[in-house]
């Protein structure tokens, strides 16, 4: 049980930090940016392309990143262009199409040949349980808890921050006031999709790593978001974490391990319904 | 009420005798329009080219065959002409594509089809069509168990009988498991699998997961068969899948298991991608390893496929053999060649000898069909492959 819980410590920091990242892009941009994996993995396979080329690891990485935030920079665009006034379903319908689009691209661009991805954080930290706990899983933790208390100090203590809740909140009100809106709302675009990709980084060559699979990575992050109910960060780190760790236990137990895709989405429903029961009551009367 | 449900019915039978007699009628009538003595011989594919999983190379290297074929002459001087479609990896595009080919364009056979929906998709076509596919990849279980379809391939279940076999009678490891990824509707032919094997030998395995999926994060499924003893752990993992695999065993550190994978993981790109981290990984070769460059057997495609520009991989190798596997059974067709006459020269074929192959490649008119029963093992070193068995390991089971 203990070595299944340990084992799942890599899969929680991954489901965490894009959760946050998700919860982020909603609080700010009023979108459940599904995309977001993908732009990761276009960064990923970005790297892969130029360290095949022989740039070193390095400067292949940081034009990984670059070019994950300029993927989500065109996400973003497309939807501050056009789909500006439309509501949160409609942006969010816009962002399945994105996910979809950008899949089919990455296809077309890399094809589906595996790629050689270099690890930069294999080394090992320590034996828990008769785990090794590596480098990459602790970095992904310490990311997602940085990426949680970052952003929570930045909306709430920085003008900055003011700036981008009344933008959230009040886009239009924000603009009558003499605040550009889009340049920030395309700023924080670029920025997830740069975060994305550092963790899509660490967590490609560890994983499955082709485009579909990675991409994909967005459905437990949407779980782990929706426990935080989109709006807490400490709920999608926590909730990220407890599916990693849960994921873990229920693979290497003999007895659950076939339900194991379905216990965390009870799981989850659950938390959601026990976290809407007021609601639901004060609607009902 | 019951007069509008009665109409409905109607129509709908109406709908359904009109669209029968059409797929009825029109192969007939196209397969004579392009039968007889003249004009060129139409053979049809339909392979995976587009989507998320592609296999292009085995129709590449069954058109190179064909056009040396067409280039020494043809078959007694009429022309072959390839048809090679994309089922995108979509069922519905599947369908269209064999009901073009076989309605519209009448073809006689296909052959060298790679496709991971083809055989669900259309082997009941095939066979209402009176139609033969020499399939060059198969891998969904339809495609051993129809009498319309023999590929020329050994399978992911037979891969996984041979790999268990290997495992427990040739490496004498007591403690084998087996983890699967069990994609669509493959859980009963790997369930036959294990069974043949277990019958077989009388052994049966440690552990039996088959809840690996395709993102999983695999370090909880190495540790378990580190937990449970395994001593030899057999994986059906894909390219990506294989790759995350090995290095979530690197990263545990975890010594004294082997691994055996099917074949999908036999590839060049794999080897390249894990570097020394796959050291020791096993993998199962459907035909003559492909990189072995002196091997004798393979002279004649490895000629071929580099003149026409055609990569080396596995899958081209059916594609190879699945063309000329045709070319040979055309030539032996005495009168018109029809796709009655190629059905029947099939139906009543004697096995076909290739050295790419352990077994002999069999059509007849068995109700399924998985000829190919052999592999020879090869192993990573050094992000090299390396052959194992010299000696095909041929699978003295049965499945199903």
């Amino acid at each position: 049980m203990l070595q299944g819980v340990v084992s799942g410590l890599a899969g929680g920091g991954t489901f965490a930090a894009l959760g946050l990242l998700l919860t982020v892009m909603y609080r700010l941009t009023a979108t459940v940016n599904l995309a977001i994996a993908a732009t990761g993995v276009v960064g990923v396979y970005v790297m892969a392309l130029l360290v095949q080329a022989g740039w070193p690891y390095g400067v292949a990485a940081l034009a990984g990143i670059v070019a994950g935030a300029l993927a989500s920079v065109c996400c973003g665009l497309i939807m501050t262009r056009w789909f500006a006034t439309g509501g949160p379903q409609i942006r969010t319908a816009v962002s399945i199409a994105q996910l979809i689009g950008l899949i089919a691209l990455a296809y077309i661009c890399f094809g589906d040949e595996p790629r050689v991805l270099p690890n930069p954080a294999d080394g090992r930290v320590a034996t828990v349980a008769g785990v090794t706990i590596t480098m990459g899983s602790v970095i992904l933790i310490a990311l997602a808890v940085l990426i949680g208390t970052g952003i929570h100090v930045l909306l709430t203590r920085t003008s900055l921050g003011l700036r981008l809740r009344a933008m959230a909140e009040r886009p239009i009100t924000t603009e009558l006031l003499g605040i550009g809106t889009r340049a920030l709302t395309v700023t924080v675009w670029g920025l997830s999709g740069a975060l994305a990709s550092i963790v899509l980084l660490l967590v490609a060559p560890v994983r499955s790593s082709d485009i579909l699979s990675l991409s994909m990575l967005i459905v437990p992050a949407c779980a782990a978001a929706l426990v935080g109910g989109l709006r807490l960060l400490s709920g999608a780190l926590l909730g990220g974490l407890g599916l990693g760790l849960l994921e873990g236990a229920l693979a290497g137990s003999a007895t659950v391990q076939q339900y194991r895709d379905v216990v965390p989405f009870v799981v989850i429903l659950f938390i959601l319904v026990w976290n809407q029961r007021g609601e639901v009551w004060d609607a009902a009367r | 009420m019951t007069a509008s449900k009665a109409a409905v019915a109607l129509l709908a039978a109406i709908a359904l005798t009109s669209g029968c007699g059409l797929s009825e009628d029109s192969p007939a009538a196209s397969a004579s329009g392009s039968s007889g003595d003249s004009g060129t011989i139409k053979i049809g594919s339909v392979n995976a080219l587009s989507g998320p999983v592609t296999f292009p190379d085995s129709s590449s290297a069954a058109k190179a065959v064909f056009d040396r074929v067409n280039a020494q002459g043809g078959i007694n001087g009429r022309e072959i002409e390839y048809i090679v479609t994309d089922d995108k990896g979509d069922p519905a595009a599947a369908a269209q594509a064999a009901r073009d080919l076989v309605t519209n364009q009448g073809v006689v056979a296909l052959a060298g089809s790679a496709s991971l929906v083809d055989c669900a998709v259309n082997a009941p076509f095939y066979t209402q069509s009176g139609i033969v596919s020499v399939q060059g990849t198969g891998v969904d279980p339809t495609c051993f168990s129809s009498a319309a379809i023999s590929p020329v391939n050994a399978g992911p279940y037979l891969n996984t009988a041979i790999n268990l076999y290997y495992a427990s009678e040739v490496l004498k490891r007591d403690k084998v498991c087996s983890f699967l990824a069990i994609l669509g509707n493959t859980n009963d032919a790997y369930g036959q699998a294990i069974a043949s094997w277990t019958k077989l030998t009388g052994k049966t395995p440690v552990v039996d997961d088959r809840t690996v999926k395709p993102d999983s994060d695999p370090t909880p499924f190495v540790l378990r068969a580190k937990k449970e003893g395994c001593q030899a752990v057999l994986y059906n993992g894909t390219e990506p899948m294989a790759i995350a695999w090995m290095k979530a065993v690197k990263q545990q550190n975890i010594t004294g298991i082997d691994w055996l994978m099917t074949t999908a993981p036999y590839t060049d790109a794999v080897a390249k991608a894990l570097g020394t981290d796959g050291d020791g990984m096993y993998a199962n070769a459907e035909f003559e390893p492909f990189t072995q460059a002196d091997s004798s057997a393979l002279a004649d495609w490895r000629s071929l496929m580099t003149e026409k520009n055609v990569p080396l991989t596995s899958f081209g190798q059916g594609g190879y053999l699945a063309a000329t596997h045709l070319v040979d059974t055309l030539r032996s067709i005495q009168g018109p060649i029809t796709r009655e006459s190629v059905a029947k020269a099939f139906k009543e074929l004697k096995p076909i000898e290739s050295p790419l192959t352990g077994t002999p490649y069999e059509f007849g008119d068995a109700a399924g069909h998985m000829s190919n029963k052999a592999g020879k093992i090869v192993q990573l070193e050094g992000g090299q492959w390396r052959v194992v068995t010299p000696d095909w390991v041929r699978y003295p089971g049965t499945l199903g």
